[in-house]
């Protein structure tokens, strides 16, 4: 099978695709290739915010939000050698999708450890946990898609399109894509469905956790 | 087998207690918000006057406003579900996965507020603001999980379906009926509180 064809099978029909794939060894080769293209493509996505919403609050606020989280600003090393001013576009685009690779990479790690916390009879792998999540993510590029879409709509519903486009996000980032986790793991593992589920919910609390860190502020910005 | 044999089982066997819910539903409903009402009463007002925590009047009103806070999300919650649930699962599979959901909801919030007592105290008390927040959002986290991921097993026993089906429609249906029962709840609990209570 071709790497488009895969590509799309991985989109279209998940549950025949992850039942191949554990038929087969795991080729972290192409499931690396598919995790950059989909950071590449989500980071697009965030690039092309300030056209969507005709202002830098998507951008501007991925920015704060990945210079102050805890993860980055311990493993950061100033990836080029020296800092990036705010208009030398394409060496932050590249900084950028690093960053989104190094939260995959902690995603598939925490999930891993989790999964070989949970396991019942059938022993996790590594490189199927990293394949089966890098395979996953391949649907965020029908995000990048859709938020093509999105910039024609801003011109035909300027009042809604945004509250359509957040939901749209929202079930991708909560719905669509922890399912599909569920289910590849569920090809490859033993684990029961409701702790595969929980294999999902244990990053996205831990990374809430690390994002506490440094924004207190927004938390008990509620309260006041 | 007694009911706290059943909770037991229920929160360490959860795909096990299915049946069993089918038969008792409606006892272990009213266990439920008969031990929710007061703990939730508990957690929201008398979190605001925990000073004056040995007036016996803020002790009827956190039942009261229990009762009120803990059904009205429910009922919203429920509405929102049954309305999303008969879009995408088959009409007659809609009434028992809503009692599935609609338990394991209550269950879930029972657990949770349970746990916030005591954190909130010791936060009101140190006036440490942060902690209750911080612990508050963590539990909400938590407690939607625990929705979803049980409500999931419990409607895939049910429907002996695909699982990424149920998986599918059971997420979008409690997603968003969360999404706007909470809406509804935080307008409704700003209202009692500014208006009614104080």
């Amino acid at each position: 099978m071709s790497y488009l064809s895969a590509l799309k099978n991985s989109i279209l029909h998940p549950t025949e695709f992850y039942s191949d794939l554990n038929k087969t060894e795991p080729n972290t080769i192409k499931a690396l290739i598919t995790l950059l293209l989909t950071s590449s493509l989500i980071i697009l996505t965030i690039f092309l915010g300030p056209i969507i919403y005709g202002s830098d609050l998507i951008y501007a606020t991925f920015d704060y939000q990945t210079n102050t989280f805890i993860i980055q600003q311990l493993t950061t090393f100033q990836f080029f050698g020296y800092y990036i001013s705010s208009n030398q576009y394409l060496l932050l685009f590249f900084d950028k999708i690093f960053f989104v690779m190094k939260m995959w990479l902690l995603f598939i790690g925490f999930i891993y450890i989790t999964a070989w916390v949970f396991q019942e009879n059938k022993r996790i792998r590594l490189t199927k946990t990293f394949e089966v999540i890098a395979w996953s993510s391949s649907l965020l590029i029908v995000l990048a898609g859709i938020t093509a879409v999105f910039l024609g709509l801003r011109y035909l519903i300027p009042l809604y399109y945004h509250y359509i486009y957040y939901f749209i996000v929202v079930a991708f980032f909560f719905i669509l894509f922890p399912s599909y986790i569920v289910l590849g793991l569920g090809k490859t593992t033993s684990l029961s469905l409701f702790r595969r589920m929980g294999l999902i919910f244990a990053p996205i609390i831990l990374f809430f956790i690390l994002w506490t860190v440094n924004h207190s502020e927004i938390l008990l910005g509620r309260l006041m | 087998m007694t009911t706290l044999e059943f909770m037991k089982n229920l929160i360490r066997h959860p795909g096990q207690t299915v049946d069993v819910l089918k038969e008792k539903s409606r006892l272990l409903f009213l266990v439920l918000i008969a031990i929710n009402a007061p703990i939730f009463g508990l957690v929201w007002v008398a979190g605001h006057f925990i000073i004056n925590l040995a007036a016996p009047i803020i002790w009827i009103f956190s039942i009261i406003f229990g009762l009120i806070a803990l059904l009205l999300p429910i009922g919203i919650f429920s509405l929102t579900y049954f309305s999303i649930a008969k879009l995408v699962l088959k009409e007659n599979e809609v009434g028992r996965s809503l009692k599935v959901t609609t338990f394991y909801y209550l269950l879930a919030f029972t657990v949770v507020n349970m746990l916030l007592i005591p954190i909130e105290i010791v936060s009101l008390v140190s006036h440490n603001y942060y902690l209750i927040v911080y612990i508050y959002d963590i539990s909400h986290l938590i407690l939607l999980f625990w929705i979803v991921a049980l409500s999931v097993q419990g409607v895939q026993l049910l429907r002996k379906d695909s699982e990424f089906r149920t998986l599918m429609k059971v997420s979008i249906s409690i997603f968003t009926a969360y999404i706007i029962g909470t809406l509804f709840y935080l307008r409704a609990a700003e209202i009692i509180v500014n208006y009614v209570i104080r």
